[in-house]
């Protein structure tokens, strides 16, 4: 007789355990780790195997202890060196950061021109403020280089003035990036406010005229891509002028008294604590009337944490975000008399977002 | 339903082999028979429509052969028009009248194939027609070659229907292939998959060496993708106690292209031989007349391949080879001195990676810009660099599973390798969703 081997009996215990596990095992709705929600039970359809595709996905976001799967795979593609396919990367040093973008710039040049065109009908001050990517100024080389260094210069957008970060990111000395997100920290932020303050008609204050509130234990989005779950966690930083203020979202009648919504900090997404996260428009009152000057944003979510720094210079900010906005901002602008328009965008918004098109709206 | 998900590992297979095994034997023929057509309608159940008018027809076509033999030939043109039409309509109807399209049916390929070699061989009295329209529709149907093969010879499975060879060791034997079968697709295939997806699109970019590393890439991809779903194929079949045959003899090392392809997807080839090439005479009736089948056959089996003229390219760029070894090639590699004798191997390879960039690019301008990318003056670029040299290990442990191994491991170490990589593959698949076998488009 053959000697019995381990295999088959691991396997079809294997498969026998987890089968059992997907039929068990409790439904969550959303994931905290991965900060998504999970998918529903798929509808019975005969269209085309959208059932049977819906089904798999249902089955692997519920598979018992799907997190730690995702886990063993994250450490696979670390040590084997295939997440250098992935858009997540950790550098040697444990940050993860964004992969670089794709080496085609056809959507960043249009989305520039339309930028360009937008400043030029607006006929205001244009100043664009875009980080660079946390791994293109990290000390530490990931899978291959960044393009961001002097990729927005030598694009040269007409009427627009491009605030140069990159050198002054990559000497920083002090980290100016969350290690387990994409955005600028709150150094980050300060940094960049005090580099745009001249394009923007001010003085930076120094840092020590706002106060800095800490909050520990913040795991960011490339953290809950990355499956890499014992990264440690980044503490976010609140930066308060303490200028007096009123904030209203879409013209609602809602009005808040603060910059930050601190309830954020309690949940999965903590970055929503900026400004409630990303608003079509945002207006923002400063009734400390410092300037009497009026600012346009146009931004990604990093605009969300620099918008604090920038308030105590004028009387009112008004944030727009396009991806959420549909209103007509040529006639904004003519009816509130802005005095600047500040675009923040990181690199990779400019060069993927299909959004600047709504920039144009109510211009003809 | 595919072998890679969670609906086909974790329910659909438990259930089959319990059930394969605790059922009386009678009752094994039906219910093998409607789990595969379980596995063919999940989520599809239109196509097992169509695919029961071609088992029904082709049934009662093959019967009428066998009781009317004066109207054999005509009733044998009507059969294989008839599966030639279905196949036909809905693969390649497209390609010829512009803007026509039809859904494909997965794996119809496949099974009208094996269902065109039934007829034939029942033409020839290789074989009687079958009386039993379940052993015949279990054979068109049989879930694990049913969607990418083998493509099987009615005379070797039935016999095996009839009587499976169910024993412990058949069904170590079996766990085994799947799961070196189920690695290869989700740990190395797609992986391989995702390098030449970053590079494939920038030939112009990537430098000429960037463009051989995803060519590599996708050569490794392809065949991980196939053979793994073979693997898979033969060790589902050793657990039901039924034999399938190889379709991949490590192609990787041939000496030759003609070697190649006594390697690569060798039940297909077998097919094209039997059935096409010798009927036109083989290689019985002249040189110039040889060169000519070559060219309807390899012709042929690119168009198979796909719907699209760059696998009809790249059948008779395949002609091409074949045809140029017959002529001398063979004999100048048999003349090369004992210590370059090698060189074949590398050479074959060379080739044969050329052939992949034409079976990738269904566009042709896409195609034309990647092989002029092969010979870009630009050597690597940083990011083709970077990419590739990441993913070095995977080369290499791709490379490695490419040959064949002089050594086994011990017995309890492969085991737990094995169960080691299964784990793996769970957490491969937990995290990618969703990926269906490149093959599934033929």
């Amino acid at each position: 007789m053959k000697r019995l081997r381990l295999l088959p009996i691991l396997f079809i215990g294997l498969i026998l355990v987890m089968g059992a596990g997907l039929l068990v095992s409790p439904r969550q709705e959303f994931s905290p780790l991965e900060k998504r929600y999970l998918a529903s039970p798929p509808a019975l359809t005969l269209e085309g195997g959208q059932f049977s595709r819906d089904m798999e996905e249902y089955l692997g976001d519920h598979f018992p202890l799907r997190a730690d799967w995702v886990g063993l795979n994250a450490r696979y593609r670390l040590l084997t060196g295939i997440m250098a396919a992935d858009n997540v990367w950790r550098l040697p040093d444990g940050a993860l950061v964004e992969a670089p973008l794709g080496s085609d710039t056809a959507r960043l040049e249009r989305n520039l021109r339309l930028l360009s065109d937008f400043a030029r009908k607006a006929a205001l001050p244009f100043a664009l403020v875009t980080p660079p990517a946390a791994g293109a100024v990290s000390p530490r080389a990931g899978y291959y280089p960044y393009p961001d260094e002097g990729l927005l210069e030598s694009l040269n957008p007409a009427g627009i003035r491009v605030v140069p970060l990159f050198e002054a990111f990559k000497a920083s000395d002090i980290p100016l990036y969350y290690r387990t997100d994409p955005h600028w920290n709150g150094q980050g932020a300060y940094r960049a406010y005090q580099l745009a303050s001249s394009a923007l008609g001010f003085e930076a204050l120094p840092a020590r005229d706002f106060t800095v509130t800490e909050s520990p234990g913040f795991f960011g989005s490339a953290y809950a891509r990355s499956g890499l779950w014992s990264t440690p966690p980044d503490i976010l930083e609140l930066w308060d002028s303490g200028a007096k203020l009123s904030l209203s979202f879409d013209g609602k009648p809602d009005v808040h008294d603060s910059l930050f919504f601190t309830r954020h900090l309690s949940e999965a997404d903590q970055y929503p604590v900026f400004l409630d996260g990303n608003h079509g428009l945002t207006d923002i009152i400063n009734h400390d009337r410092p300037s009497g000057r009026k600012l346009l944003v146009l931004k990604d979510s990093y605009g969300n944490s620099l918008v604090p720094l920038l308030l105590p210079h004028f009387d009112r900010v008004t944030v727009i975000d396009l991806r959420a906005y549909r209103g007509k901002l040529l006639s904004l602008i003519s009816e509130n008399g802005y005095d600047q328009i500040l675009a923040v965008y990181a690199l990779n918004a400019l060069a993927t977002d299909s959004n600047f098109a709504w920039l144009m709206r109510g211009g003809e | 339903m595919l072998f890679s998900s969670f609906s086909f590992l974790f329910f659909y297979l438990p259930a089959v082999l319990a059930g394969n095994i605790l059922l009386p034997l009678r009752a094994r023929l039906p219910f093998l028979f409607a789990a595969s057509l379980l596995f063919y309608g999940w989520g599809e159940p239109g196509t097992v429509i169509l695919m029961a008018v071609s088992i029904l027809a082709n049934y009662a076509l093959t019967l009428a052969m066998a009781s009317c033999p004066r109207r054999k030939k005509a009733l044998l043109a009507l059969s294989i028009g008839l599966q030639l039409a279905i196949l036909g309509y809905f693969k390649y109807a497209g390609l010829i009248v512009p803007g026509f399209q039809v859904a494909l049916p997965v794996g119809i390929s496949f099974y009208t194939f094996q269902a065109i070699g039934y007829t034939i061989d029942v033409y020839r009295q290789e074989i009687p027609a079958d009386r039993s329209l379940l052993r015949y529709g279990t054979f068109i149907t049989l879930f694990p070659q049913l969607i990418a093969g083998p493509i099987e010879r009615y005379g070797d499975i039935q016999p095996q229907l009839e009587k499976p060879a169910l024993s412990w060791q058949n069904f170590t034997c079996g766990t085994r292939l799947f799961v070196i079968g189920l690695s290869k697709k989700l740990l190395l295939a797609n992986a391989a998959g995702q390098l030449w997806e970053a590079l494939k699109d920038s030939p112009g970019r990537n430098g000429c060496l960037g463009n051989w590393a995803a060519l590599i890439a996708f050569s490794f991809q392809i065949y991980f993708d196939f053979s793994g779903y073979s693997d898979m194929a033969r060790g589902l079949g050793w657990m039901l106690g039924i034999r399938f045959r190889e379709n991949f003899l490590y192609p990787y090392t041939a000496r030759s292209v003609t070697d190649f392809w006594r390697r690569w997807h060798v039940t297909l080839s077998g097919w094209f031989r039997d059935y096409v090439y010798i009927p036109l005479g083989g290689n019985r009736r002249g040189l110039p007349r040889q060169m000519v089948n070559i060219l309807i056959v390899w012709g042929l089996t690119g168009l198979w391949h796909g719907a699209s003229w760059n696998f009809v390219v790249w059948g008779l760029y395949y002609a091409g080879l074949l045809i140029l070894e017959k002529l001398f090639l063979l004999k100048l590699y048999a003349r090369l001195p004992k210590g370059v004798a090698w060189l074949s191997r590398p050479m074959t390879l060379a080739l044969v990676l050329v052939g992949w960039a034409l079976f990738a690019f269904t566009d042709f301008a896409a195609m034309r810009a990647f092989l002029a990318g092969l010979a870009s003056g630009q050597l690597l670029s940083p990011v083709a660099g970077g990419l590739a040299k990441a993913f070095l290990p995977l080369f290499a442990v791709c490379a490695l599973a490419s040959v064949p191994w002089r050594f086994r491991l011990p017995r309890l170490a492969e085991d737990l390798l094995l169960s080691a990589l299964f784990l793996l593959c769970v957490a491969a698949l937990v995290s990618q969703g969703y990926n269906p076998f490149l093959y599934f488009r033929f």
